[in-house]
């Protein structure tokens, strides 16, 4: 069994200084593949004024800024060349194995792939979402989606769901396909230590106020469910597009006393705004797999959801209620919810303590650690078999993203005469975690002195 | 003194009387198992052969350029500027170590060596921070066009009374660039030299 440890390269437009699940994914799998002994970098656009270049995260995660312009929401153009150039020093300097791409809007991890095996590096790439067919959103990206994983070497999904979602998108082998679900850090998803009073129960809603995440619903039934039950209060925490009809709607109401609008918060308030409550709604239109109501099983609140996407495959269903994303089915559910919790049978420590037995990011490290060896111990595509596999995309993709293909390897090329790799600066000291830990021992030790 | 002879001879560290430490850097490497040379500065390139078509097509319309004083004037221009760049080449870069007193960066610019002829050193710019200013002299990676470098950095309080940032940074060896041997030995010298620390093999990786 080999044990060499890797060098991993992650790359994706999402991660850090923005707050997100893809981005605290990227991060929570880095740092638990450098506890199992990897090296991980990670690959991503710069942020204006600041944030360039080769920066360093705690537990020692190299980060490479590229400076790239970004449209929408931390996204940039796909520019198929453009990223090689910086590419090529950084997976030659740093030794890279195995380049791991994640989020399907992300143009740099479409791009890592790509380039890759030029590198001699191998690649996987994770999908975080759901995507439909027949919208303009995905007949686009779906082929860029399946241009970019024609030849990937293994694509990890978050959920079944997710799993089927991605192999009819990118028209992949099935075998090549692999689930490893998310996971929560549970010591930061304590229950309330204090018995919540059942005379008033708080239903907790925490999302982006967008229209996938279901707010229509919610601004549907949050007023009948109020006329309903008297003593049951909404607190809804997040900001979005929607905001302004939650707004009118409490306005229209007259239910500002009953429903509190909290605004965008922090990851690290998340808690705090949860175990105010007894019960977490989501209304979700389209989820891959859910993280929110994962997080308040885990801080023990009992969960109401739309069935969608890979939202049944997250939690046992004595902890779980599950409605059709439509007004009459979302209240009936809640109803239910109301009254099993007024009975008093739903335990928050005893939930608490059957998630932190189910989700751990170390499995989730171990289990992609598997695919990663599965992936190098694996035979790489010849550069014919590539071309050949990237002309079958169709009659008009085909062609192109081959010609894009020949023209990288040219530009390859170009690069290995303009920047030979004689000059490069080859990293020669890499992060050593026992000094790091004896450092800050020592200045602990000072300070208390 | 030569620190590391078989890798990178191009580093040379001289006592310059007292304890005063000077370390050099030139401008060419070894690379290669074989020993080849690169130079970083070639006194000749691709330029040179445009020129000199050039002055055989000037020398050809001499008299029609000449009667004109502003073409006269603009080919003055581009010669000037054309001598000035073969003037100034970086010979070798040099970081001195004054102990109690501060760092001086040395940049050394002017002809590169022929076959015939040594490197002939024309002009000098230098920058001195004072020891006082001197917060850390670190070694840092960053980003230099398409590629990620190792550099040496001396990060010092601002000079200027008006600037928004607390901190300035001189790098070292700007245009040279020698790879992170080259600059693990300046840095340990000149630590030692400054700050007094002496780091035994064991503690340094």
């Amino acid at each position: 069994m080999a044990t060499k440890s890797l060098n991993i390269a992650m790359v994706c437009d999402f991660f850090h200084p923005v707050a997100g699940g893809v981005e605290n994914h990227i991060f929570m799998l880095a740092s638990n593949l450098i506890r199992r002994g990897h090296k991980v970098i990670i690959i991503t656009h710069s942020h204006p004024s600041t944030r360039h270049g080769i920066r360093w995260m705690i537990p020692g995660i190299k980060v490479y800024h590229i400076p790239f312009k970004t449209l929408v929401s931390s996204a940039t153009l796909p520019n198929f060349l453009t990223f090689l150039p910086y590419l090529r020093p950084i997976l030659l300097r740093e030794r890279i194995d195995l380049v791991h791409g994640h989020a399907s809007l992300s143009s740099l991890a479409h791009e890592g792939i790509l380039h890759s095996h030029l590198l001699g590096a191998r690649t996987v790439f994770t999908d975080h979402s759901l995507f439909g067919f027949d919208d303009a959103t995905g007949i686009l990206t779906n082929k860029l989606l399946e241009a970019a994983l024609r030849n990937v070497d293994a694509v990890i999904c978050v959920s079944n769901t997710g799993r089927e979602n991605t192999v009819l998108r990118a028209s992949l082998h099935p075998s090549i396909a692999h689930v490893i679900p998310n996971a929560v850090i549970a010591e930061q998803f304590r229950p309330s230590p204090t018995l919540l009073d059942t005379t008033t129960i708080n239903i907790v809603v925490v999302s982006r106020l967008a229209y996938r995440k279901g707010v229509d619903l919610l601004v549907a039934t949050a007023p009948r469910i109020c006329s309903l039950f008297p003593n049951v209060n909404f607190i809804v925490g997040g900001d979005g597009p929607k905001l302004v009809e939650l707004l009118q709607m409490r306005e229209k109401h007259m239910l500002q006393d009953r429903i509190t609008l909290l605004g965008p918060i922090r990851h690290k308030d998340v808690r705090e705004v949860l175990i105010e409550g007894s019960i977490f709604l989501n209304t979700s239109l389209t989820e891959a797999f859910c993280i929110g109501i994962l997080e308040a099983a885990c801080a023990g609140l009992y969960v109401v959801s739309t069935r969608v996407g890979g939202v049944p495959e997250v939690l046992p269903e004595d902890m779980i209620s599950f409605a059709e994303p439509e007004e009459d089915d979302v209240v009936r559910a809640l109803s239910d919810a109301i009254s099993h919790v007024s009975r008093g049978n739903h335990d928050p420590h005893k939930a608490h303590e059957r998630v932190r037995g189910m989700y751990d990011w170390a499995h989730v490290a171990e289990r992609t650690e598997v695919v990663y060896r599965g992936v190098l111990d694996s035979e790489p595509r010849e550069l014919w078999d590539r071309i050949k596999r990237t002309a079958s995309l169709g009659i008009f993709a085909g062609p192109i993203f081959m010609i894009i293909l020949v023209v990288d390897c040219y530009f390859f090329m170009f690069l290995e005469w303009l920047m030979p790799r004689e000059d490069l600066h080859y990293v020669e000291q890499e992060w050593d975690t026992r000094r790091f830990t004896d450092i800050c021992r020592d200045e602990l030790q000072e300070q208390q002195a | 003194m030569i620190p590391l002879p078989q890798t990178h001879p191009q580093l040379s560290v001289h006592n310059l009387g007292g304890d005063v430490f000077e370390f050099k850097v030139e401008s060419w490497r070894v690379v290669g198992k074989d020993g080849r040379i690169k130079r970083g500065a070639r006194w000749w390139s691709v330029v040179d052969l445009i020129v000199l078509i050039g002055l055989a097509w000037i020398w050809d319309e001499r008299q029609r350029l000449l009667q004109s004083r502003y073409k006269a004037l603009a080919l003055a221009a581009v010669v000037v500027r054309y001598l000035h760049s073969k003037c100034n080449h970086v010979l070798w870069e040099s970081i001195l170590a004054f102990p109690s007193h501060g760092v001086q960066l040395e940049v050394h610019r002017g002809i590169p060596p022929t076959p015939l002829t040594p490197p002939l050193a024309i002009s000098v710019s230098r920058r001195f921070v004072p020891l006082h200013s001197v917060m850390d002299i670190v070694i840092n990676e960053g980003l230099r066009t398409w590629d990620f470098r190792y550099y040496l950095a001396v990060i010092r309080t601002t000079q200027a009374q008006d600037s928004l940032e607390d901190v300035q940074v001189e790098v070292g060896f700007e245009n040279i660039n020698p790879p992170f041997a080259v600059l693990s030995e300046v840095y340990h010298g000149l630590r030692e030299v400054l700050f007094d620390e002496i780091e035994d093999s064991s503690t340094d990786r």
